[in-house]
């Protein structure tokens, strides 16, 4: 019997195979297609993604493929918004294929030894309360975890509803080639009976378009594409050789539970939104490194599968946040000039710092906060979100807080001495530290996940002792040897 | 002397009437109607206009409260978070900082101004109609009356605008609102407060019968058309998802949410202001404080032209200073309104929108842009010597040079306009200024450590020295 079975070999399942193998779980992705899909939904990682790699020692690897651009966007306001002042570990987006993130993600589950298997498709499974049979015996495992994207069968096969908005706007994108490829600009290009969006890619570009079908049973072809492109300019730009015409739209759902039992829902298989800014992406590495460690501490025995509710309960909020905030986007970007005055409203009160970080952190998930037990209005602002990247001298030598995370364990960085977590130590390690600037804190506790779970400044403890903490996510204290 | 004539005795005419009296010169209104219009319109007064409510002595001793007891909202409604008199944005949010709203029925107002216009020696015509711009047509018959100066304060279908051929450009509505106070066959039929709807919003209350709705279907196809009670129930009922029944309609009016502007207040010696120059949606009450404050930043200018002591220049002025103003107004006129469209995507923006509201930069500059609060430097309401309020000094409506370091010199050269500037000397400490000219608009003309002198800011806004 495999520990976990990963149906999906987009980022979250990806991400979520290295996780449990980086704590020690046995993973086997299965992932339907033959081969890598050569259509590339996004372009582009944003800050709190980069964060979460570079919390696994990741970044580095991803910050080499592509530009850093100092700018995110919401909403397509014509201003983006400067991440430069904001005071983060990485300001910027970056820009790298989704292709290519797949594609390192899968490297990284490989020399950690996941199984991925192409060509494996998941078609029915039981579960009991021991393990879930997967494909009549084919298969089993202790659990399964649904990353198969927004169609997913787990979730279906689970019944687990999916409910939200409908959509309002349909597009059409295609990624062709154009015979001329001056005959349209990058951008939007203005015809008389529409417009026609242009994103310059290497050798082809991805065309966008309003789709004036909302019914569709068949895949959009060239041909659909052309003759609405043609349209909407009115005239003929010749466009050939399709890598990929396809369709989405403003609809947003959500699982209404990531658990059933011994299965999980990540990813687009428990939240699908209007596309902006990465998000989708970002769900997807945020979904699986928050349920890796949990999943894992489980499948140890160190806690009861009770800690999977709170995947759900930190996973589903962040979700809705992003649905909202996406459909938001939606109409804001849309061309109905109805919304020109809010665009307006937007891009004027976009000039206040406050507000340029509240959208920024909206934009990149930063402002994503969890329930750590304590009320957040008189919290410390770092309880509950991820901890910043400290710098710190540990043992003399200068690290950071990132590096400490990279083996996947709980970090307790305790800055005055003082902290004693025996009965703890064969699940997170304790670190005696200090810090290059003064943070005012005396203790950390860090989750796997970089959250901070407790934190003590002097005398006040927050959410309160350091053992109720350590209790809730990382299981009852060893029992010592006298 | 040349006479001045306002069409309109609506609040904003009577407030410029007054404004005109209390500077020397005694208007005719014309007033269309015979009575005060009984039909639901405001029922506050917002930002800057509140502020120049208190600087003529106008706030209503109660004025912070409903002049009723308002039922608590429901927990739902869009503004269960807010209290009365706090200001909002599209049924959104409170908006905080401002100063306090004045909470009066339009009619009040209107009564209240037209006394004190009557008192001022204003020639108050009700019953009398604009035919074109030389002619009336009154109770007794037709006259010609010949103005020098004639303001169209004459709302929203303006007759002086349109005989004047001002131009009036916006954009037309796209939807349809009722405000009623009607007597229903079950009262209860929905919680009160503000609340989205499939279709578009649903108001009830705050007093008993009041309703208000908002639908996305377009304009009023025939806006003279007499509004029945059926096309009222028929919204209530749309929105509300009830069978409702209106048995009695007390008070109707319809509206949509064109936003239109004229392109200049002035054209020769015709004026406008308030509705007549700018309309737009109801939402949050912007109405009457832009219609008030057009009307308190025109009177002294226009006094000053008609007793021929300024040049007809300083008119120009109205136009710069008011009409940037009410163009904003509109533009955040027309973002309520999206804002109030129905549909899950908009109630995710509205999400965004109110979050970003939490925040105290954005609020702040929401709140004064929502009140005409940051239109240049506005005297606060000082302190002299403990005693007597820069509010309480400007009742008088003329300007006011506050002598704050007692100096001889400085009251000398006012004293060539002591009968459109008050000079007051007394000690202020919340100032570091040693002297300052307020405006009868509040808007700070001059300040001891001006490079100019004071003689030019008292020639520039006041006209030519009577000694």
């Amino acid at each position: 019997m495999r520990d976990v079975v990963v149906v999906g070999a987009g980022p979250a399942g990806l991400m979520l195979a290295c996780e449990l193998a980086v704590a020690g779980a046995d993973v086997v992705v299965l992932e339907r297609a033959e081969q890598r899909s050569p259509f590339c939904r996004g372009f582009n990682l944003n800050a709190r993604s980069l964060d979460l790699l570079d919390r696994r020692g990741l970044a580095e690897r991803f910050l080499a493929e592509g530009p850093k651009v100092p700018v995110t966007s919401f909403g397509g306001l014509a201003t983006p918004i400067d991440l430069t002042q904001l005071g983060w570990d990485h300001p910027y987006t970056l820009g790298i294929a989704q292709t290519r993130v797949e594609e390192l993600l899968e490297q990284r589950a490989i020399e950690l030894g996941v199984t991925v298997l192409r060509g494996h498709e998941l078609r029915a499974f039981q579960q009991d309360g021991e393990s879930v049979t997967i494909n009549d015996g084919e298969l089993t495992a202790r659990w399964l975890v649904g990353c198969d994207g927004s169609r997913s069968t787990v979730r279906k096969l689970a019944r687990i509803p999916f409910p939200g908005t409908d959509a309002a706007n349909h597009w059409l994108l295609g990624d062709v080639v154009p015979t001329d490829f001056g005959a349209m600009s990058f951008g939007v290009n203005n015809g008389p009976n529409g417009t026609v969006v242009v994103i310059p890619r290497p050798g082809y570009v991805r065309v966008l378009v309003d789709d004036p079908v909302t019914e569709r049973t068949e895949e959009p072809t060239l041909a659909e594409l052309q003759s609405i492109v043609d349209h909407n300019l009115g005239r003929h730009v010749e466009l050939t050789d399709p890598i990929w015409i396809g369709r989405f739209s403003d609809a947003a759902r959500q699982a209404d539970a990531y658990r059933s039992g011994r299965v999980l829902l990540a990813g687009d298989a428990a939240h699908i939104h209007p596309p902006a800014g990465a998000q989708g992406v970002n769900l997807a590495l945020a979904d699986a490194t928050n349920l890796g460690w949990k999943l894992a501490a489980v499948l140890r025995g160190e806690v009861s599968p009770d800690l999977l509710d709170t995947y759900h309960s930190e996973r589903h909020a962040a979700g809705a946040r992003v649905l909202l905030h996406t459909q938001a986007q939606a109409v804001l970007g849309a061309t109905d000039s109805r919304f020109a005055p809010v665009r307006e409203l937007f891009a004027e009160l976009g000039e206040l710092g406050q507000v340029r970080r509240y959208l920024a952190e909206l934009a990149t998930g930063v402002e994503t906060r969890y329930d750590m037990g304590a009320p957040v209005e008189d919290a410390h602002p770092w309880l509950g979100r991820l901890a910043p990247n400290l710098d710190l001298l540990v043992d003399g030598r200068p690290t950071t807080l990132s590096r400490l995370l990279h083996g996947g364990r709980g970090v307790l960085l305790d800055f005055a001495g003082t902290q004693q977590v025996t009965p703890w130590l064969d699940r997170i390690d304790l670190v005696h530290a200090s810090t290059v600037d003064d943070t005012g804190l005396s203790a950390l506790l860090i989750r796997p996940d970089g959250y901070t779970a407790w934190l003590a400044t002097g005398n006040t403890h927050q959410p309160g002792p350091l053992t109720d903490s350590l209790a809730r996510w990382f299981g009852a204290p060893a029992v010592c040897a006298a | 002397m040349s006479s001045v004539v306002v069409v309109g005795g609506g609040p904003v005419g009577l407030m410029l009437a007054c404004e005109l009296a209390l500077n020397h010169v005694r208007p005719i209104v014309l007033e269309r109607l015979t009575e005060i219009d009984r039909r639901p319109k405001a029922g506050a007064v917002t930002g800057r206009g509140a502020e120049l409510l208190d600087r003529r002595g106008l706030t209503p001793p109660d004025a912070g409260a409903w002049p009723f007891t308002p039922r608590p909202v429901h927990p739902d409604s869009l503004l269960a978070k807010g209290k009365p008199g706090a200001g909002h944005f599209a049924g959104m949010f409170v908006l905080t900082g401002g100063p306090g709203t004045v909470m009066i029925p339009q009619q009040q107002l209107e009564a209240d101004l037209a006394a004190r216009a009557v008192e001022l020696g204003v020639d108050l015509r009700r019953g009398h109609t604009l035919i074109d711009l030389g002619t009336v047509q009154g109770p007794d018959g037709r006259y010609e009356l010949d103005a020098d100066w004639i303001v169209g304060c004459d709302g929203g279908r303006s007759s002086v605008r349109k005989l004047a051929g001002f131009g009036f450009p916006g954009t037309d509505g796209i939807s349809t609102g009722y405000q009623a106070v009607v007597e229903l066959d079950d009262p209860e039929f929905h919680p009160h407060g503000w609340f989205r709807k499939e279709h578009g919003l649903l108001v009830h209350g705050p007093m008993p019968g009041r309703v208000m709705t908002l639908e996305f279907d377009g304009p009023p196809p025939h806006r003279d058309s007499e509004i029945t009670r059926e096309e009222l129930q028929r919204s209530l009922r749309r929105l509300s998802g009830t069978q409702v029944q209106v048995t009695e309609v007390r008070a109707v009016t319809r509206f949509t949410d064109n936003a239109r502007q004229a392109d200049s207040y002035r054209r020769g010696r015709v004026l406008l202001a308030g509705d007549a120059a700018h309309v737009h949606s109801p939402w949050g009450g912007p109405g009457l404080r832009l219609g008030l404050c057009d009307a308190v930043n025109l009177g002294w200018k226009l006094a000053a032209v008609a007793r021929g002591l300024a040049g007809a220049d300083l008119l120009d002025t109205y136009t710069v200073e008011r009409h940037p103003v009410a163009a904003r107004a509109l533009e955040l006129q027309r973002a309520s309104v999206a804002l109030l469209s129905p549909g899950p995507h908009v109630s995710a923006l509205r999400d965004v929108v109110s979050g970003l509201l939490d925040h105290e930069d954005a609020n702040r500059w929401l709140t004064a842009a929502m009140g005409d609060l940051d239109l240049g430097p506005f005297c606060p309401d000082l302190s002299l010597d403990g005693g007597p309020r820069v509010g309480e000094l400007q009742r008088t409506g003329r300007g006011l040079l506050l002598d704050l370091a007692d100096d001889p010199g400085l009251r000398a050269v006012a004293e060539g306009w002591s009968d459109r500037v008050e000079v007051v000397t007394g000690r202020c400490e919340q100032v570091s200024d040693r002297a300052l000219l307020v405006r009868p608009d509040g808007q700070i003309a001059w300040r001891s450590g001006d490079a100019e002198p004071l003689r030019e800011q008292l020639t520039r806004w006041f006209g030519i020295s009577h000694s």
